[in-house]
């Protein structure tokens, strides 16, 4: 029984994942609570429309592009939502994920099938090396990106190349490659409350309160 | 460290509320920002891109308002805000920024960058960074009422001539009517027609108002400059004013950030809702046209657009009301595209139009404007504030167009069904 990959598929799966998960659990809440206790102030304008009914309308609403702006950064829109879908199907209609929610939490939903998950990966991917170029290239986003972006970039796309390549076998031992990929995941998990990839979390808040400032006023969001 | 800088990173500390935060934890630099804002579009400069516009505030709440971000800092991976950052930024924050708030709605994650530049003022201001112009403006108005300087005299003239015109009599300082009317300085000084066509329109419609001596200027420097205190003595003018006079309401009239100032800053600046409301005038001539209280006659059979001021339609949420007016007097009314919500901006506002360095980028900003207006080939454009009409009347003359610029409430009055059109049609008959 001296096997090193799986030893550390044991330990990636075990405790690091348990610690990895602590971190991200803990460092969401102290992120959350940060911005909470600054507080706002009550709006004394009396209000023209309604603005909780607008701030939550907003969170959704907000998801979908302002008419015509898609031309004026493709990559950066088209770019961003496959690799937010793709992401998202990869990792929430994987059969052996689910069962992972299955084990912890005891529901269960259908899995999606395999050329839906592989296609939805490799696009994510691809996706996500579309967006690094322009990066690289368009000024605005080359002016804006910091060591952060590319660090997120990063941790986003390990955990969909090692599923890749642990899943179908494509290279190395696959016991290795399955270690890799949890350690790739528990990585993004620890990452997550101190890095950009925050907003997965904040957008929520920032999108609501955009939608009370504008919804106060009756104006649109 | 100077007492200044010192000042002025404790207004922008002082900013920083949940909002604030929670803008900055979602920005994940996709640049969309960029796409929306008019000086970007315009010059094709990334160093425009709205969010960038913020990175001193970025940093001052990733220093200090993060558990992370002061660990960084204890390490020197965030660097502190200095007066040169503060100096570098000024023309960033004032010079290209209109605060039309276009980047606020494109924004993925729902930032409302708009509302921050206005907060990052603060902080500019108080650390002695901001056009010279606009703290002109400031010291004009707290100290001689408008920031024009002496209006008061001004408009005694324009009302007597707006008596003259019309007939209809217009009382200073007259306790226990309907409204209370507050115009901008740009409207005392370049459009005083506005004065007879609202005498027209509420005589019709049977309101009382008046004017008061002490609050008769509804622009607020403060919120273009960035000054919590001016602004709050500015909106406190008016409130006093027409507490003092016991009406129902106060008319916002056709100035942008006047009604942002009075409307929807004020209640917050001053702490407490008023006794009164505030209603913009193209709201009340809408709401009059609803009640049927406000009819026309005849239509204008010229090719109308409008243009829609930020601060009162994106920033206001007056979007159909224009429309409505419009669609009653005018035979031939086209939009241009993103008409509505989603408008270029004059390039005007916020206090780009009174910064004098800002001339040429606000040129350059026009042309997007320029181009939608190209398409459309209006005879005149329409507009419900003051200083767009003033902003837009510069700009068409600078690009040689022959467009002629109008008022809503004078254009309404126009066509107002009332005996001095009557009269009027007769006299052109005879």
């Amino acid at each position: 029984m001296n096997n090193p990959a799986f030893d550390l598929l044991m330990w990636a799966r075990g405790p690091a994942f348990d610690i990895a998960l602590i971190v991200f659990i803990g460092g969401i809440v102290l992120r959350v609570v940060e911005i909470i206790i600054l507080g706002r102030k009550k709006d004394m304008a009396p209000p023209k429309g309604n603005p909780v009914a607008q701030g939550i309308r907003t969170i959704f609403s907000r998801s979908a592009p302002r008419e015509g702006l898609v031309k004026f950064a493709p990559i950066t829109y088209v770019g961003g939502y496959i690799f937010h879908l793709g992401f998202f199907i990869a990792f929430f209609f994987f059969a052996p994920h689910i069962a992972l929610f299955t084990d912890a939490f005891g529901v269960s939903w259908p899995a999606a099938g395999r050329v839906i998950i592989e296609s939805a990966t490799a696009l994510a991917v691809l996706a996500l090396i579309a967006l690094t170029y322009s990066r690289f290239t368009d000024p605005v986003r080359k002016a804006l990106t910091t060591f952060d972006d590319y660090v997120v970039l990063l941790l986003s796309a390990l955990p969909l190349i090692t599923g890749y390549v642990a899943v179908n076998k494509l290279f190395g031992d696959p016991t290795m490659m399955m270690a890799i990929h949890i350690l790739s995941v528990n990585a993004l998990l620890i990452a997550f409350p101190f890095t950009k990839l925050m907003h997965a979390v904040t957008f929520v808040m920032a999108r609501y309160y955009n939608g009370t400032i504008q919804g106060r006023k009756g104006a649109e969001s | 460290m100077s007492a200044t800088l010192e000042r002025g990173l404790n207004a922008l500390r002082e900013q920083i509320d949940a909002p604030v935060a929670s803008f900055f934890s979602s920005c994940v630099s996709c640049g969309l920002c960029a796409e929306a804002c008019i000086f970007y579009r315009s010059t094709e400069d990334p160093k425009y891109t709205p969010i960038r516009k913020l990175d001193l505030m970025r940093r001052i709440w990733s220093r200090e308002f993060t558990l992370l971000g002061r660990i960084a800092g204890m390490f020197g991976l965030v660097k502190p805000v200095t007066d040169d950052d503060l100096k570098e930024w000024e023309t960033l924050v004032y010079d290209s920024c209109t605060m039309c708030g276009r980047c606020s709605l494109v924004c993925p994650v729902g930032n409302d960058i708009t509302m921050m530049i206005r907060k990052m003022r603060e902080g500019m201001s108080a650390s002695g960074h901001a056009p010279v112009e606009l703290i002109g403006a400031a010291e004009r108005h707290t100290d001689k009422g408008s920031p024009m300087g002496e209006l008061q005299p001004a408009l005694h003239a324009q009302v007597k001539h707006a008596i003259a015109e019309t007939g209809i009599e217009i009382e200073f300082d007259k306790p226990g009517v309907d409204y209370m009317v507050i115009l901008s300085a740009q409207e005392i000084a370049e459009f005083p027609d506005v004065l007879a066509a609202m005498s027209r329109i509420f005589k019709k419609a049977e309101l009382t108002w008046t004017i008061s001596n002490e609050a008769f200027e509804a622009t607020n420097v403060g919120i273009q400059l960035g000054n919590r205190d001016v602004a709050r003595m500015l909106v406190q003018r008016v409130v006093d004013a027409a507490e003092k006079l016991g009406v129902k309401g106060v008319i916002s009239p056709e100035c942008g950030h006047a009604y942002q100032a009075l409307r929807w800053e004020g209640p917050n600046l001053i702490g407490r809702p008023y006794k009164f409301e505030v209603i913009h005038i193209i709201e009340l001539l809408d709401k009059l046209r609803g009640e049927g209280k406000l009819k026309t006659k005849g239509k204008n059979s010229q090719k109308l657009t409008f243009h829609d001021p930020c601060q009162i339609n994106r920033r206001g949420g007056i979007n159909q009301e224009p429309r409505r007016l419009m669609n009653m007097i005018a035979e031939n009314f086209v939009e241009t595209d993103d008409a509505g919500t989603m408008n270029w901006c004059c390039g005007g506002g916020g206090g780009v139009g009174a910064n004098e360095r800002a001339e040429p980028l606000r040129h350059q900003a026009f042309k997007l404007k320029k181009t939608q207006l190209d398409k459309v080939e209006p005879e005149a454009i329409v507009t419900m504030c003051a200083y767009c009409h003033h902003t837009l009347d510069n700009v068409l003359e600078e690009f040689n167009m022959e467009q002629e610029v109008l008022g809503l409430t004078e254009l309404v009055a126009e066509y107002l069904d009332d005996d001095l059109n009557d009269k009027n049609a007769a006299g052109a008959d005879a």
